[in-house]
């Protein structure tokens, strides 16, 4: 891995935490991010709060924490944790997916890129 | 407790669990808290319950019935444990607990209802402020 990609997950890595701080009031315990190929995956750790972590003990519960954890990182701020990440990489996000876990109350999102940005 | 905190006292309790709770369970705590009790029920309004993100997202329609969705599943989720805290709290047994979120002005209100009147329980007391 080359000193830029290195660079370029740190950087995903930092614009995700102040995320998670400035709009959700929650400071994750780490987050890591591998870019691979067009694929840009992000992990956070022990950032769901007890009654989510609860919540997602039932498949139900575990795909409504993922759904609005999806739609936080697509549209809860402006400019969006989606948009950081496409003009991070200039390239436009095709998609975005979570997994949660009740065990760990981490996060693993992964943000499925396209073609280059016409910005 | 009920036997030795005056109604107002009691009130401000309950808006110390409610705002222990948020924090503690929901991961975010309330700008603000009132409670009233009301015969036999106490009624809590929560003011700025919305992270900023979750106010950014309410702007959307879609976004906003997931905000309401998940903030009354997390309160379903804990309401076992919730009923338990006020219970201990007001030596009542809470027998029903209603709850909404308005994602417009980022208030959620919670209404405890007991099975017995808890106003009542402070009116004889001396000194009572109401």
């Amino acid at each position: 891995m080359s000193e830029d990609e290195i660079d370029l997950q740190a950087a995903i890595a930092e614009l995700v935490e102040r995320f998670e701080m400035q709009e959700m009031g929650i400071r994750p315990t780490s987050v890591n991010v591998m870019v691979r190929g067009d694929v840009v995956i992000v992990h956070l750790k022990e950032v769901l709060p007890a009654a989510e972590k609860h919540l997602a003990l039932t498949e139900r519960g575990q795909d409504l924490v993922s759904r609005f954890a999806t739609m936080l990182f697509r549209g809860g701020a402006q400019p969006s944790v989606e948009q950081l990440i496409a003009r991070a990489m200039d390239k436009r996000v095709l998609d975005v997916q979570t997994a949660i876990s009740p065990l760990t109350g981490s996060i693993v999102a992964m943000f499925e890129l396209g073609e280059k940005s016409s910005e | 407790m009920a036997q030795t905190l005056t109604k107002g006292q009691m009130e401000a309790e309950i808006s110390k669990l409610l705002i222990r709770f948020e924090k503690e369970h929901i991961g975010r705590g309330p700008e603000g808290a009132r409670s009233y009790i009301v015969a036999d029920m106490a009624v809590v309004r929560l003011r700025g319950v919305l992270t900023p993100a979750e106010r950014h997202l309410a702007r959307d329609p879609n976004g906003s019935a997931l905000i309401r969705e998940m903030r009354l599943r997390l309160v379903e989720g804990s309401k076992a444990l919730l009923e338990a805290w006020v219970q201990d709290l007001t030596g009542c047994r809470v027998l029903n607990l209603l709850t909404d979120v308005s994602t417009r002005t980022g208030e959620h209100i919670l209404v405890f209802v007991f099975d017995q009147n808890l106003e009542d329980s402070f009116k004889d007391r001396k000194g009572e402020s109401g």
